[in-house]
């Protein structure tokens, strides 16, 4: 059987096509690549090498339906979730007797004092505006109140003297002395 | 056909290259979720993207992507902050190559997405151009499944996805050169499988 005759030009122009296309080759390369396609040598090659590489060019680049990455990301979230709980987990029984628990206990005794404060406190009622008719009734009131008061101080006054000081002081001092000058006079007339 | 997938909009390529960011030791976990939705707002439609023409199906593609997307929550803290995008697309083409032997059937994979093809074809053309362009798609995204691995990963991450070289190296663990050398040899593949099926259909 008789083999294909070889031409090594045609073997070189079938290597170098892809490169030859994409103006990879050197200044040499190129200018005997272009000889041989002016002989005739790889024309429909190169013709060919251009169509894939433009066709592959064009074709659809496809997109991730958007059910997936929601998927996945839904995924991470989920974990991130699970690792949030299992540190505060963690964080509460490392953390509970040294210090979670005097501080819970100081929060709870530091609220009840605020209770006990703020339910114990008389009401503040908004400042009235005072008018000078007010006042001045007040200050009639008041002098009322210490004419009262003088007067009664007066009436008091006036039965402490004739009730106590007369029946225990005068009267007792009084016979006193009467006594003591009738004896007085009775040892002077002896 | 997958009429409930959407298509991307053509500025999520520049999108992704805004979300820079990843997880530092001591944030709260509120905020590495912050951090974490960000990226996965930013990377989910590439991730996807890549799944979808290595496996060649929706559904599979959709559970590599969960299934990556979770694996970046769990390994948040060992995640090289500059370095995601490399770190997602290497953990799922790792995932879609296992899914790939899971299921044997790496060489028979069906035409999933002609329909698809179709509709993101239209666009104007006269009815025969868009026929014959439509079915040029599906017999090219059918050679993309015959092409080897790492050549086809790279032919999707660089034709298809519009990432840079160095991100493509640095995705798959290649220097940048291999990168380009693959990529033309991958290329290559897709000419010489199209080559043959065209040369058949003129003959």
């Amino acid at each position: 059987m008789r083999q294909p005759e070889r031409n090594p030009n045609r073997e070189w122009a079938n290597e170098h096509v892809e490169a030859f296309v994409d103006d990879a080759l050197s200044s040499d390369e190129k200018e005997r690549f272009e000889a041989l396609l002016a002989a005739g040598i790889g024309e429909a090659d190169v013709e060919l090498a251009r169509r894939i590489r433009d066709g592959l060019h064009a074709l659809p680049r496809p997109a991730l339906r958007p059910e997936i990455s929601r998927f996945v990301l839904e995924q991470a979230r989920a974990e991130v979730r699970a690792s949030r709980r299992g540190w505060l987990r963690q964080f509460v029984e490392r953390e509970w007797a040294s210090l979670l628990r005097p501080a819970l206990t100081m929060a709870v005794l530091l609220v009840a004092v605020v209770l006990a404060v703020l339910i114990g406190r008389p009401p503040v009622h908004p400042q009235e505006a005072i008018s000078q008719a007010d006042v001045e009734r007040a200050l009639a009131e008041a002098r009322w109140a210490l004419a009262y008061v003088s007067h009664v101080s007066r009436e008091t006054g006036s039965s402490v003297r004739n009730e106590v000081l007369e029946a225990h002081v005068v009267r007792p001092v009084r016979h006193a002395l009467g006594a003591v000058l009738d004896e007085r006079s009775e040892t002077e007339l002896k | 056909m997958y009429p409930e997938t959407t298509m991307q909009s053509s500025t999520h390529r520049s999108e992704d290259r805004r979300v820079g960011f990843l997880f530092n030791n001591g944030h709260t976990p509120g905020s590495e979720y912050k951090r974490y939705e960000k990226l996965v707002l930013g990377y989910q439609h590439r991730v996807y993207g890549f799944a979808f023409y290595l496996l060649g199906d929706r559904e599979g593609a959709e559970d590599v992507t969960q299934e990556v997307l979770l694996r970046l929550w769990k390994h948040r803290d060992g995640v090289d902050e500059d370095r995601v995008l490399a770190w997602l697309l290497r953990v799922t083409r790792n995932a879609c190559m296992d899914e790939l032997r899971k299921r044997m059937t790496y060489h028979n994979l069906v035409d999933v997405d002609s329909e698809r093809v179709d509709h993101a074809m239209a666009g104007g053309l006269a009815p025969d151009v868009e026929t014959e362009q439509a079915d040029f798609q599906r017999r090219l995204q059918r050679a993309l499944n015959q092409v080897a691995e790492p050549y086809r990963s790279i032919v999707i991450l660089r034709e298809i996805q519009d990432m840079k070289y160095e991100d493509i190296g640095d995705a798959l663990g290649l220097p940048l050169n291999t990168v380009k050398v693959y990529l033309h040899r991958g290329r290559k593949m897709l000419r010489e499988q199209l080559s043959e099926v065209l040369e058949r259909e003129t003959t």
